[in-house]
């Protein structure tokens, strides 16, 4: 690498070298060339002069009322969140064990009487709509369109 | 177990889990705040974001892990809605027949809380940076952020942030044309 390559190479990690980012071997590196350098040197003064003023800069403050409105929010929010969340699974829990008494006190021949009704309903269910279908076909507008 | 232990531990939890977003909150309000300031350039919107910020870290909480530092995290949120209304302020421009790119949208010097001839100077020519060398800069410089953590919040890795800071650097060392003032604080 020559002399012009290397001095590119360094004057690129000056900025990593002033904030403590490099290794050692790589910050020894940089040190020596910078004091061979007048032009790294100067230019790594400047960047320090440059990083102080910018963390110097002052910018407006937030808005006091609207800040307490964002903690009340989020002091409010959590409790009432975790609130639901509990009622919600103390329910589920309890409606799984009442779920698993029922069922190991189960009476017998219940279960088959259960399956019936839910088969019953359905049935049910699809004469019901059939029935209706039968009933307003005469007057349906848009049975002679055909498909 | 009694009714009342059986309770304590969701309470205890609950009550850590609030404390914990609410000391967040106090930690960072005013960086996540200010960072959201310097992207968007008024105090309004960047109040919103804020705001919108700490109701997904509210949300989020849980799934983080408690030891590790929020910051981060919160500034890649405040990044991310920031892009959002920068990408909405920019298509309305659009409809207006202003087309001007978001990369040269910068704040103007009113939400600087002291202005003086240096640094509406420093903050004219970093506002005239490329955003992703604007924020990079402004994480190292003004949040005091780690290369690492920066690279956490922007999504690239360290290398390129390295880079774009030293960019960002050089650009405005250009601008400023070696009127720094009565000199640095250290």
């Amino acid at each position: 690498m020559d002399l012009a390559q290397n001095h590119e190479k360094m004057q690129r990690l000056l900025s990593p070298f002033l904030d403590d980012e490099l290794t050692q071997g790589e910050s020894r590196r940089v040190r020596v060339h910078v004091e061979d350098c007048r032009e790294c040197a100067a230019t790594l003064e400047e960047m320090r002069h440059l990083r102080s003023l910018t963390a110097s800069v002052q910018f407006a403050e937030p808005p006091e009322d609207r800040m307490a409105q964002i903690e009340r929010s989020l002091s409010v929010r959590m409790p009432r969140q975790a609130g639901w969340a509990m009622i919600v699974a103390g329910l589920l829990a309890w409606v799984a064990y009442a779920a698993v008494l029922a069922w190991r006190a189960w009476p017998p021949g219940l279960q088959e009487l259960m399956a019936g009704a839910i088969i019953i309903g359905l049935i049910l269910l699809f004469v019901s709509v059939v029935r209706q279908r039968m009933i307003e076909l005469p007057e349906d507008r848009y049975r002679r369109v055909k498909k | 177990m009694t009714i009342l232990e059986g309770a304590a531990i969701p309470v205890k939890s609950l009550t850590d889990g609030t404390a914990g977003v609410l000391e967040t909150f106090q930690r960072h309000r005013s960086g996540i705040f200010k960072f959201a300031l310097q992207l968007v350039g008024n105090s309004d919107d960047a109040m919103d974001l804020t705001q919108e910020a700490f109701l997904r870290f509210h949300r989020n909480w849980p799934a983080q892990d408690g030891s590790r530092d929020a910051a981060p995290w919160l500034f890649a949120v405040i990044r991310n809605l920031a892009y959002d209304l920068l990408r909405k302020r920019a298509t309305r421009k659009e409809h207006d027949l202003e087309q001007v790119p978001v990369e040269s949208r910068a704040p103007g010097p009113e939400v600087l809380a002291l202005r003086n001839e240096v640094t509406a100077r420093l903050w004219t020519a970093i506002g005239a940076l490329p955003l992703a060398q604007r924020e990079a800069l402004l994480l190292r410089d003004w949040h005091g952020l780690s290369y690492a953590a920066i690279a956490e919040v922007t999504g690239a890795n360290v290398n390129i942030v390295s880079s774009r800071i030293h960019e960002a650097r050089m650009a405005v060392r250009r601008k400023m044309g070696g009127v720094y003032g009565p000199g640095p604080k250290s």
